[in-house]
């Protein structure tokens, strides 16, 4: 290990030595902030950088260390969040062009503070899909967050810029959004670990919404240590979320390293070995042949969660932007424009059967996890498509990429459960994730399995360029 | 009840019309076929749902608790 801090250093180790005075919260934010100088130009990961008060917040830590005192888990540590976070004396973009009239936020976003609790210093906000609907990581107003592996591919959406900037170093941790897949499927392009915890365990108070009754917020790393490091920082009781369940803190951190060997795990089948790639499936083998898993389980039901996720999210999501349709269509990104127009010609009774399923197929899980402690599945049914391409091919079927790159991880987010992806990268090959699904409020099962399997070689890759 | 897809895709521009029109929204003309298209593909997603026969008693989950 340098004696001088370097990207893509772990935050763990980060904090452990900023705490210890080896390295200051200073010295490293002035790296980090000279390396996203240098590589956000081509990634197009952050959107703003919020520099003078990164450098008083460094400044705070470093102060804190002098005086004896403890900072905190996250001592240090640079972390950046989608730009549908508030931020205090900034507008929240949201990745539109039209909230650009809107007053700064008053308030920091409740996760924003719960990091600057923990020592984290704030450095900026990153990229994202319009309004979160996408899965692409495209913005036609503020461009593309890039691939760190190919900047020719797409990072995944919506929470593209956070995939982007952790795949390639310029934070260990940031925070995104998880509506229908907007956490988990850039963190499968990318080759980083994810995590949307349980609907209702995490603080949305201070994020700008798009589908209420399916939004998740969560961080994302290149490792699974600093996924639960971050997961611990991040809990917490919330009155200004209505649908937070004020749980208290349950520490991931403290039995990460358990054995995983008592846990029962299944393949999901059916549904998620359809449309599968061969890359998905080829990654998912990887991880069932390190477990030696070889049993599979049918969730029944599971296209229609899927459809059910995607009405709830297109009438949902309408009815929000009803005013700004009326009056700012035209500013929208088209992509987005259309769905949500779209959207607000459902009959109801589409959405109200969508609602009706989702507690058949939450009972339908609640089965599945009394016979199982974690499922796999794949994050995504391909690596990472060419920027800008329109189309792909699954299963002979060619569909849009734009709503269909997350038909693997829409089912989950109907039901709310918790969801850690792994990164499995090849030689030479994009990398892809694997889903680990939880049961609701069993966040540190999955992450004990993410970390086994970090330690059994599934890593975040490095960027060769 | 709802009206099958396929029925409803015959028509689905004039409900286009009508219904724009009653939720206050104007459109572009070439805005039109990407609406009618999502529109389209939520009415699948319609269908699909619809395979699935649901009990009476099944309650709709609007504000959801895991």
């Amino acid at each position: 290990m340098s004696s001088r801090y370097q990207v893509f250093t772990e935050a763990g180790e980060i904090a452990r030595r900023v705490r210890s005075g080896e390295w200051r919260a200073t010295e490293v934010l002035a790296e980090t902030l000279r390396y996203i100088g240098e590589h956000n130009g081509k990634l197009n990961a952050f959107t703003q950088i919020t520099e003078a008060r990164a450098r008083r917040e460094a400044e705070a830590v470093d102060a804190q260390v002098a005086r004896g005192e403890n900072p905190g888990t996250l001592a240090g540590v640079p972390f950046a969040v989608k730009n549908l976070f508030d931020i205090k004396d900034e507008v929240t973009l949201a990745g539109s062009k039209i909230n650009r009239q809107d007053l700064p936020a008053v308030a920091d976003a409740t996760l924003i503070r719960r990091m600057n609790a923990a020592g984290a210093i704030l450095l900026g906000a990153l990229n994202m899909g319009e309004y979160a609907y996408d899965f692409t990581g495209e913005n036609i107003h503020y461009g593309p967050s890039r691939n760190p592996h190919d900047c020719s591919r797409m990072s995944g959406g919506s929470s593209g810029g956070s995939g982007s900037a952790v795949a390639g170093g310029m934070v260990p941790i940031a925070l995104g959004s998880d509506t229908n897949g907007s956490i988990r499927v850039p963190s499968s392009l990318c080759g980083i670990f994810g995590l949307k915890p349980t609907y209702g365990r995490l603080s949305r108070a201070g994020t700008f919404p798009f589908c209420p009754s399916l939004d998740h917020v969560g961080p994302l790393a290149r490792s699974a240590q600093d996924l639960a490091l971050a997961y611990d920082a991040l809990q917490g009781d919330d009155e200004q979320d209505p649908v937070m369940a004020n749980r208290g803190i349950e520490p991931s951190m403290t039995g990460l390293e358990e054995s995983v060997m008592e846990l029962k795990i299944a393949i999901a089948g059916g549904y998620f070995r359809k449309q599968a790639t061969v890359a998905a499936e080829q990654a998912l083998a990887r991880v069932a042949g390190v477990l030696r898993l070889s049993e599979e389980v049918e969730l029944l039901g599971t296209a229609q969660a899927r459809a059910a996720a995607y009405l709830i999210t297109n009438a949902e999501s309408s009815n929000l932007h009803l005013a700004r349709l009326r009056r700012y269509a035209a500013e929208y990104d088209p992509d987005v424009r259309d769905r949500m127009l779209a959207g607000t010609l459902l009959p109801a009774s589409w959405t109200i059967q969508a609602q009706r399923f989702r507690s058949v197929f939450r009972a339908d899980m609640h089965n599945i996890f009394g016979r199982f402690d974690l499922l796999l599945a794949p994050a995504t049914p391909m690596t990472a498509p060419l920027i800008g391409q329109r189309t792909m091919e699954l299963d002979g079927e060619q569909m849009l990429v734009r709503p269909h790159l997350g038909l693997y991880t829409q089912p989950f987010s109907l039901v709310g459960l918790p969801v850690v992806v792994v990164p499995v990268a090849s030689a030479d090959a994009m990398p892809i994730g694997v889903q680990i699904i939880a049961a609701p409020w069993q966040e540190e099962k999955a992450l004990r399995l993410a970390r086994y399997l970090e330690l059994s070689g599934f890593t975040s890759p490095v960027p060769h360029n | 009840m709802i009206s099958s897809p396929h029925s409803m895709e015959t028509s689905v521009e004039a409900y286009m019309d009508i219904f724009l029109e009653m939720m206050g929204l104007q459109i572009d003309d070439a805005w039109r076929s990407d609406i009618k298209n999502y529109f389209l593909l939520s009415a699948r997603m319609a269908k699909l749902l619809d395979e699935i026969p649901l009990a009476m008693t099944e309650d709709l989950a609007p504000v959801f608790k895991p």
